[in-house]
């Protein structure tokens, strides 16, 4: 016996970071909303209050979905077998109120102009041979400038903290020379910054480069927001990445969108809800969805417009899951595209140096309070002379480190990480260590794809989502470079010892968590025969259908992806209340 | 958590009675607070009196996890654990290691805690199976996937057992190879020979464990000898902050400042979610939830 719910404007799967944003900026105007959330509810007080357990965080994966559930499998190439992750690694998707908002890291980006225009820039300055062969990299169908007004709104929505580099074409001293230029700074000053995230700024200043601080969704100063609401500053305290905030100043779907939403009495979520399928009328157009909810009852909620905005992954499989009649692939995938376009990140550290002597507070701070370069991300060097396309940012190593997962990681110079001498070398320079780290370009292969794996099941018996992924030679070329450029920095800090240099990309593996920037599958274009939404993530063949997040991305930059999903997410809300509903079911253009 | 004892006004509580040892400890250093923690090769478990241990205010004392009593492994298994973790971290009373910060009961009270796994994990069939060749997808997998040998590391953990069965079977492995050796079993050897069998283990340079592998089973042992040695003692090791003091860490503050940032730390005292100031002192829901007993607790009290 299925619950049938009364009809809402607007349903979203999943309660994270844009679907609270579609609320805050729907549900003032009346529109109707439900968001269902597979998660429990949590808020800073009390439930992030005393959250200081690496143990239970860290190690033990509190905040994930958990896998015990469903995972995702993976395979190196379509000629290789795919296993489940069965345990933590590669990445760490979040689950409940506010999705894996409330345990990222705050490192706030907007991409590089070039990075929307991918394919035409590079094909313009060298050549169309300069692309890979097999690499499907594509323009986004939008531009930098289409989204500069909404990476500014929401900047100002959370306070964001940074310093400016280029504010409407002039270029600002301490700032990110290569940033695309911003109408404004920043509300908030950049946060402090660790001795490694200044060691690595002077000897990046001495070589010619351009340091700056880490651009942070954490506030660096106490900030009213636009809605009156004050949050305090950050307490610096090393629990940030997979914690909540217990004092609510990382910004997050807790602390901004969901309370203006629920204010207006228009939106309304529910928590442990678990869906299972979008239904499709007759006529091709989403009806609504069915989920169930903690006693595992079965419910429908009937819904004018669909919204798509859990995680990356999910929100492909749900995609591909979501089959009937009108769309015997899956919704989106009339024409094969869901899936494809998959990409990620180059993450690990090329090179690890040891400071005898000197304590660097790495157990201190966030993820954000470091200083980093994009003197070699994007197109920001020449690449003519070079054996790639594309970049990737150094920084000083990210900070809040907890012992429990970072000791062995210091090995002695013998390489042991066990045993006396071991003993020793924590005890001298568990503090005194750190890295320097890429977050390199990933591009997409017509190899390289999402879709059902045809062995493992969820615990509803449901296909679990297939990952085929792993670097080709351009990515392998990419890090070589940049390797060495690490490296020069590296000994410019004059360390007592390199710990560890790694000058070329191992395989990708699935055991070591590198980021949680799996993109694409869903992506946006132009075009319908190569992407599967429209540049709002408008689904081209279920018009009443959208999709939302890092799923969208045709590629992935060497940035993390927080800020340009917020942007085209806020950019495809003004579209849904101004236009779309005005004539529904209608492609946007 | 509160006691009708605790309620009674004047009463001499468990809670008060370790509030006072708590700031004696901290001033006391190390010394008799590990005077509880006699876990020595052989020797029985020491009575429950250990007022320094970090036990749980207002519980009975079967809810703590005391050093030296185990619920899941055997004395002869336990001792065997000890001696493989003070290879990996040794230590004295002077300079404590993983004996000394009750690391076996820490990993003891995991494996008794947790059927199956602490961590979230995917525990159904196919489960992989090592192979010479370059196997296909094979849609349609039932019991095992085929996967050549040389990628299997790549798709991270893949075993069938539990870490209650790699601890038990592997403990057996691992003492069948210290005979097979040495002749006799694993902790009754000298340091030299335990530490040629670990380093063995780590490069999965023997070949009779094969359930758990060699190098899965060194990779547990030092998971959890790192987890008991660094988490925090409300898990039962960590003893005294032993991890934390070795390495200079003060554990979990409440804030630093940005001039701490940049410049190192005010002095501070080591301490751990226990001692964690309360965010909103006197609220009712401003609590700890204790990860051993799942006890709501409040904090800095």
């Amino acid at each position: 016996m299925t619950t049938q719910h009364p009809k809402v404007d607007v349903v979203t799967i999943g309660a994270g970071w844009t679907a609270t944003m579609l609320a805050a900026r729907l549900c003032p105007h009346g529109t109707e909303m439900v968001s269902l959330e597979q998660g429990t509810s949590r808020w800073a007080y009390p439930d992030f209050a005393h959250d200081h357990d690496s143990l239970r965080y860290s190690v033990r994966y509190a905040m994930m979905v958990d896998l015990a559930r469903e995972t995702w499998t993976w395979r190196p190439n379509p000629r290789a077998p795919a296993l489940p992750m069965r345990q933590y690694g590669s990445f760490n998707p979040g689950e409940g109120l506010g999705g894996s908002a409330i345990h990222w890291s705050g490192q706030l980006w907007r991409y590089l102009e070039t990075d929307f225009r991918y394919r035409s820039h590079v094909t313009e300055r060298y050549g169309a041979s300069k692309i890979p062969a097999g690499c499907t990299a594509q323009d986004w169908g939008i531009t930098y400038d289409d989204l500069e007004p909404y990476y500014d709104e929401f900047e100002y929505d959370i306070g964001a903290s940074g310093h400016a580099g280029n504010v409407r074409g002039e270029i600002i001293p301490g700032g990110n020379p290569f940033e695309a230029p911003r109408s404004r700074h920043y509300p908030n000053p950049a946060l402090a910054v660790t001795p490694m995230g200044e060691m690595f700024a002077t000897a990046s200043t001495e070589l010619g480069h351009h340091p700056f601080t880490q651009p942070a969704g954490i506030l660096s100063r106490a900030f009213t927001d636009p809605w009156g609401r004050s949050r305090a500053s950050c307490l610096y305290c090393g629990f940030c990445t997979r914690f909540g905030c217990e004092v609510d100043a990382k910004s997050s779907p807790v602390n901004t969108h969901l309370p203006v939403a629920l204010e207006t009495g228009n939106y309304e979520v529910r928590t442990h809800a678990k869906v299972l399928a979008i239904e499709v009328d007759s006529d091709g157009t989403a009806s609504g969805v069915t989920y169930l909810d903690a006693h595992g009852a079965e419910h429908f909620q009937p819904a004018d417009v669909v919204v798509v905005s859990a995680f990356t992954l999910e929100n492909n499989r749900i995609l591909l899951l979501s089959r009937g009649k009108a769309h015997p692939n899956g919704i989106g995938n009339d024409r094969g595209r869901v899936g494809k376009n998959y990409t990620y990140q180059i993450y690990p550290a090329p090179v690890v140096g040891a400071f005898s002597g000197k304590k660097l507070n790495m157990y201190m701070g966030n993820t954000c309070t470091i200083k980093i370069i994009y003197d070699f991300n994007g197109d920001t060097f020449d690449h003519k002379d070079l054996d790639f396309i594309g970049g990737s940012q150094l920084y000083s190593e990210p900070c809040e480190r907890e012992p429990v997962n970072s000791v062995v990681g210091l090995t002695t110079a013998s390489g042991k990480s066990w045993g006396r001498e071991w003993k020793n070398e924590i005890r001298r320079n568990w503090d005194s260590y750190a890295g320097i780290v890429t977050e390199g370009e990933s591009l997409p292969y017509t190899d390289q794809f999402l879709d059902l794996d045809p062995n493992y099941r969820d615990r509803f018996g449901r296909p679990l989502l297939r990952i085929t992924f792993d670097w080709h030679d351009n990515q392998r070329s990419l890090w070589r470079y940049v390797a060495q450029r690490a490296k020069e920095i590296m000994r410019q800090m004059n360390p007592s010892r390199i710990v560890s240099f790694t000058p070329e990309l191992a395989p990708y593996n699935i055991q070591d968590y590198q980021s949680t920037h799996p993109t694409g599958g869903c992506i946006m274009g132009t075009d319908p025969s190569h992407s599967v939404t429209n540049s709002y993530g408008q689904v081209w063949d279920t018009p009443n259908v959208f999709v939302t997040g890092a799923a969208l991305f045709p590629q992935n930059p060497g940035a993390n992806p927080t800020g340009t999903v917020a942007a085209v997410t806020y950019r495809a809300a003004d579209a849904i209340r101004d236009r779309y509903f005005k004539s529904p079911g209608e492609l946007l253009t | 958590m509160t006691t009708p004892d605790e309620n009674r006004p004047g009463a001499v509580t468990r809670r008060k009675l370790l509030g006072r040892a708590g700031v004696a400890a901290a001033t006391a250093g190390l010394g008799s607070a590990l005077a509880g923690c006699g876990t020595q090769a052989g020797q029985p478990p020491q009575a429950a009196v250990d007022v320094n241990a970090p036990g749980i205010p207002g519980l009975p004392a079967s809810m703590v996890p005391m050093c030296g009593v185990y619920n899941f492994f055997s004395r002869a298994e336990a001792r065997t654990v000890e001696a493989f973790a003070m290879r990996l971290v040794p230590g004295d009373e002077r300079d404590p290691g993983a004996r000394e910060a009750c690391v076996v009961t820490y990993i003891d009270h995991k494996l008794a805690r947790f059927e199956t796994f602490a961590t979230p994990t995917y525990f159904h069939a196919p489960f992989a199976k090592p192979t010479a060749g370059h196997p296909g997808p094979q849609s349609g997998a039932t019991e095992t996937i085929l996967v050549h040998e040389q990628d299997l590391p790549l798709y991270g953990f893949q075993s069938n057992l539990t870490p209650q069965e790699a601890y038990r079977k592997g403990i057996v492995e691992l003492d069948d190879h210290a005979r097979a050796m040495f002749g006799k079993p694993f902790a009754d050897l000298g340091e030299a020979a335990q530490d040629e069998i670990i380093t063995a283990l780590e490069k999965d340079a023997v070949a009779t464990f094969t359930a758990p592998g060699g190098k899965d089973f060194f990779a547990m042992l030092q998971e959890d000898t790192v987890e008991g040695m660094f988490a925090d003692p409300l898990y039962g090791g960590n003893r005294d902050y032993a991890g934390w003091k070795l390495i200079g860490y003060p554990g979990a503050q409440r804030a630093y400042t940005g001039e701490e940032l940049r410049h190192g730390p005010h002095l501070r005292r080591v301490q751990g979610l226990r001692e964690m100031a309360p965010m909103h002192p006197g609220e009712p829901q401003d609590h700890v939830v204790l990860p051993i007993s799942g006890t709501r607790r409040t904090a800095g009290g």
